[in-house]
């Protein structure tokens, strides 16, 4: 510092020497008065901050908004202040003013879990789905504060409640097998989880989960119970029968499993697949199923499909004298009589004859569509038996 | 050889020619500016912190008394202690250039600090910036004189410390170079420059060591929607262009009107003007003091359209009474204020209104800013750099040479008197216009020759190019009574005579009779029989 006061003064030393000791002074004056000012905003900042933290708990989110915002004028970088602001504006619906905040917290801190999580609700308020998505992405995948990590949790369980609403299967069952990954051990969300699997058609993986779940929580009903639907989706009727009446024994005031018991029994009285069956108890059940088609079919639309009534009994019916030719029968019709002829026929080859109902019953119901349009089956052992056969 | 010798060689290594030491002049007054922006900044928030921070509450009708007693007490150390520290900063700054080589006592920085500290940060609605600038060169020529400049280099070392000074208040080095570039001085040098630049920097860089890199505004990320927002940005521009010559004039009126009061009045008008920010401040509290609180809350989209437009003209009267009033203050951060609350009230409009997708309401605030800025100040290069430095985003740029754009012209068209020229007449001084001064288009030897009807031959002798400036053309015209002037391409060849009759008809100086009285008739450029 000597040298260059000197270089600078030139011959004037004195000059240089002075500037140098102001400049030092200077300093320290300069250093000691921010430093006080910097603790005094600190102060400040804090005081306003916890009045606004008490007014939020009182219910004045007004109040504590302007607290919030008094706060962050002593200390803009604070991003607890900040948040809190952000917090109390999203609940007061000042959504511009809270998006603002938070995208100067996002500009600093992008990958923070609590920030996108904060975004995607005020996105999702504002009804920009696909938006809200991304951050509540963005917000599951990012990182949390320390003792922050519950609302991580919960942060997905929007996500996948968004998801639903937006019906994108898919993507459910992805977050739903992310939460089952981390979820903790509590047996009724991972319950929750199993059935919202199941819902979304992802049989196997609630099927493992339940399983899981039976294992280790062999009291737990929920768990019994959930294994059991997933049993019945995937067509095991007979495990499916055996965890509905565990439900049964550990809760039996249960209607909905008792109704799903006696599901998975009328679907095991009416199975012709079943293993260890006689070739007429094959056939017999064989015949009910195509019966049952024919009168859901009848059923469902009775003006469409007269003609099962009459193609059944094929014989009394005389065509009048002098009529028409008839035309040649549609493939609808056709089978609606292959199917009338198979239920009156006597036949001498039973596994043969309980197959070709179970075809003519299974190419039925597929048609059924064509039967029935936009009416969903009501005999739904049926139903599951068909599947179970088409497989 | 001893060590004496060697120590005195040594010192006669090291001394450095006058550049390099005003080069290194220039870093120390950045350095000094700096801290003391630190300072001035951290008095006026304590200030305000003591005074209208602990009157909120249950004690808010006190405001109404705060800014009039700050403006009293301000105007009492201006007018009994520290007279120099008079007027708005930039003239003064200008006239220590112009007029007393440099020279600007060194109370004015203590006067300056003091009153402006207590004006502003008791809620009179004016700025600090202005004031930092004047300190900056305050700050410069005390070192100055301390290290025994020569005559010419002083001149100099005024627009050093008043871009420090500016550039450490705006925490914007850019724009603190190219304001007093652009403004305050009209011609410069690579030295000029050079120091300039280096001040800027070194103080920015204090600065930030003490009150941190935030910048003064916390600007949310701008993007150009769609192509038809530049429409919108090119309507605050005219909006801009015909609200600040508005507003000027009514400055210069208002002004005009209390400077015909009697003198004793001069003490008690701030106070008058005071009072009156304390009486709007009672609704509108944001309108108080610089005002960046409010203008960091409005990007923040705190208020809608139609508060923005409240705060906006009622900031620009409370500012017309402090400032008309002649309370210590700056007019950079209220014109930032009023530019970027009516810009922000017609982003709002825009972005309810406007068929194309718009930017939300705070990206058209920056661009209001610097349209007002160079509506009034008519620095329309500052004011680009400016909006471009506080928002960091290179996607501004382009509405905002649009915008402001359109307000510099539109305002000039007007209003052809820019501000600071105006507070010059009003104070009495005869200060050049920088603006003028780049207006001003020196005249060419082209301009004032005859020209020949066919190419001849040179001479041997002295001879002129058709582009050098007349002013060299008279001292060969004191040798020689006409000169021939030769083409750049072919210097063989005459192109045209030069006569000291010709320059002065060039000039418009009438000369009655002679010779030249009688050429003055006839058309430079018409061919000598």
């Amino acid at each position: 510092m000597g040298s260059l006061s000197t270089v600078l003064a030139g011959n004037n030393f004195r000059a240089g020497v002075s500037v140098t000791a102001v400049l030092v002074v200077a300093f320290v004056v300069t250093g000691f008065l921010s430093s006080a000012y910097h603790r005094a905003g600190i102060a400040r900042g804090h005081r306003h901050y916890e009045i606004g933290q008490a007014l939020q708990r009182a219910g004045n989110l007004e109040g504590a908004a302007e607290e919030y915002r008094k706060a962050l004028l002593f200390l803009p970088d604070e991003p607890d202040y900040r948040f809190s602001l952000c917090v109390a504006l999203v609940e007061l619906g000042k959504l511009d003013e809270a998006q603002s905040h938070l995208q100067d917290l996002l500009a600093v801190d992008p990958t923070n879990g609590l920030f996108n999580l904060m975004m995607a609700r005020i996105d999702e308020r504002r009804h920009k789905t696909s938006q809200a998505i991304d951050d509540f992405q963005r917000a599951v995948y990012g990182y949390w504060p320390r003792g922050k990590l519950q609302q991580r949790h919960a942060a997905r369980w929007e996500l996948v409640s968004l998801l639903q609403q937006q019906n994108r299967p898919n993507a459910v069952i992805g977050e739903l097998l992310q939460l089952y990954a981390n979820a903790p051990d509590d047996p009724e969300e991972k319950s929750k989880i199993g059935f919202l699997l199941l819902h979304y058609g992802a049989t196997s993986d609630a099927l493992n989960l339940f399983r899981e779940l039976v294992r280790d929580h062999p009291r737990y009903v929920e768990a019994y119970h959930g294994l059991g639907q997933a049993q019945l989706n995937s067509g095991d009727y007979l495990s499916a029968r055996r965890d509905f009446q565990r439900a049964a024994h550990l809760d039996p005031s249960d209607h909905d499993n008792l109704k799903l018991l006696a599901l998975a029994n009328s679907v095991l009285e009416l199975d012709p697949s079943l293993p260890r069956l006689r070739a007429s108890a094959r056939l017999r059940r064989s015949h009910s199923i195509l019966a049952r088609v024919l009168r859901d079919l009848a059923a469902c639309n009775a003006a469409n499909v007269p003609q099962t009534a009459s193609v059944a009994k094929p014989a009394n019916n005389a065509e009048p004298a002098g009529s028409v030719a008839p035309s040649p029968p549609s493939p609808l019709q056709q089978q609606l009589n292959n199917a009338a002829t198979l239920l009156n026929a006597k036949p001498t080859d039973l596994d043969q004859a309980a197959l070709d109902m179970q075809d003519t019953a299974g190419q039925l119901w597929k048609d059924r569509s064509a039967f029935c349009p936009g009416k969903t089956p009501q005999d739904r052992p049926l139903e599951l038996v068909l599947s179970r056969i088409a497989q | 050889m001893t060590n004496a010798t060697k120590w005195r060689e040594w010192r006669h290594q090291l001394t450095l020619s006058e550049t390099q030491r005003f080069l290194l002049l220039a870093l120390l007054i950045g350095i000094f500016s700096g801290l003391l922006v630190v300072c001035f900044h951290i008095c006026i928030d304590w200030v305000s912190w003591s005074t209208l921070g602990a009157l909120s509450g249950r004690f808010r009708l006190v405001r109404l008394f705060v800014p009039a007693l700050g403006a009293t007490v301000a105007i009492l150390l201006v007018a009994k202690v520290f007279p120099r520290a008079q007027g708005s900063g930039v003239n003064q700054t200008k006239a220590a250039i112009y007029t007393s080589n440099g020279y600007v006592p060194s109370s004015t920085i203590v006067g300056k600090f003091l009153s402006c500290a207590i004006s502003i940060g008791m809620g009179n609605s004016l700025g600090p910036e202005d004031p930092s600038l004047q300190m900056g060169a305050g700050i410069a020529s005390r070192l100055g004189r301390l290290f025994s400049l020569e005559r010419s280099t002083m001149r100099l070392i005024a627009p050093v410390g008043a871009a420090a000074g500016i550039a450490a208040a705006f925490n914007t080095p850019i724009t603190g170079v190219l304001f007093v570039m652009e403004e305050v001085l009209a011609d410069w040098s690579a030295t000029t420059v050079g120091s300039i630049v280096l001040a800027a920097v070194s103080s920015v860089v204090t600065m930030r060591t003490f009150l941190g890199n935030a910048p003064l505004f916390r600007i949310p990320p701008f993007q150009l929607t769609h192509a038809s927002e530049l429409l919108i940005y090119a309507a605050i521009g005219v909006v801009g262009g015909l609200l600040s010559p508005l507003f000027l004039w009514s400055i210069r009126e208002t002004r005009k009107r209390l400077d015909e009061l009697p003198h004793w009045t001069r003490y008690g008008l701030p106070a008058v003007g005071g009072f009156l920010t304390g009486v709007v401040g009672l609704w509108f509290p944001q309108v108080m003091g610089a005002g960046y609180d409010a203008i960091n809350a409005a990007l923040h989209g705190q208020f809608t359209w139609q508060v923005l437009i409240y705060l906006g003209l009622l900031k620009l009267l409370v500012t017309l009474f402090c400032f008309t009033a002649g309370t210590p203050g700056g007019m950079f951060a209220p014109v930032l204020f009023i530019g970027g609350m009516l810009g922000g009230a017609f982003g709002g409009l825009a972005h309810n209104w406007w068929p194309f997708p718009a930017a939300s309401a705070e990206a058209y605030m920056m661009v209001g800013m610097g349209v007002f800025f160079a509506g009034i100040f008519r620095s329309p290069i500052t004011s680009i750099f400016l909006v471009f430095e506080l928002s960091a985003s290179y996607v501004i740029i382009l509405p905002v040479m649009i915008a402001n754009t359109t307000a510099y012209l539109l305002s000039r068209r007007i209003m052809p008197t820019p501000f600071f020229k105006m507070l010059a007449q009003l104070e009495g001084l005869a200060l050049p216009s920088a603006e003028e001064k780049r207006n001003f288009q020196p005249l060419h030897v082209e301009d004032a020759m005859h020209a020949v009807s066919s190419p001849m031959t040179s001479e041997p002798g002295m001879r002129l190019f058709p582009d050098e400036p007349l002013d060299a053309a008279l001292r060969l015209l004191a040798v020689r009574p006409r000169i021939q002037v030769v083409s750049r391409i072919h210097p063989d060849e005459v192109i045209g005579t030069l006569s000291l009759a010709d320059v002065h008809h060039a000039y418009g100086i009438q000369d009655e009779g002679g010779e030249s009285g009688d050429k003055l008739r006839q058309s430079p450029r018409s061919t000598p029989a």
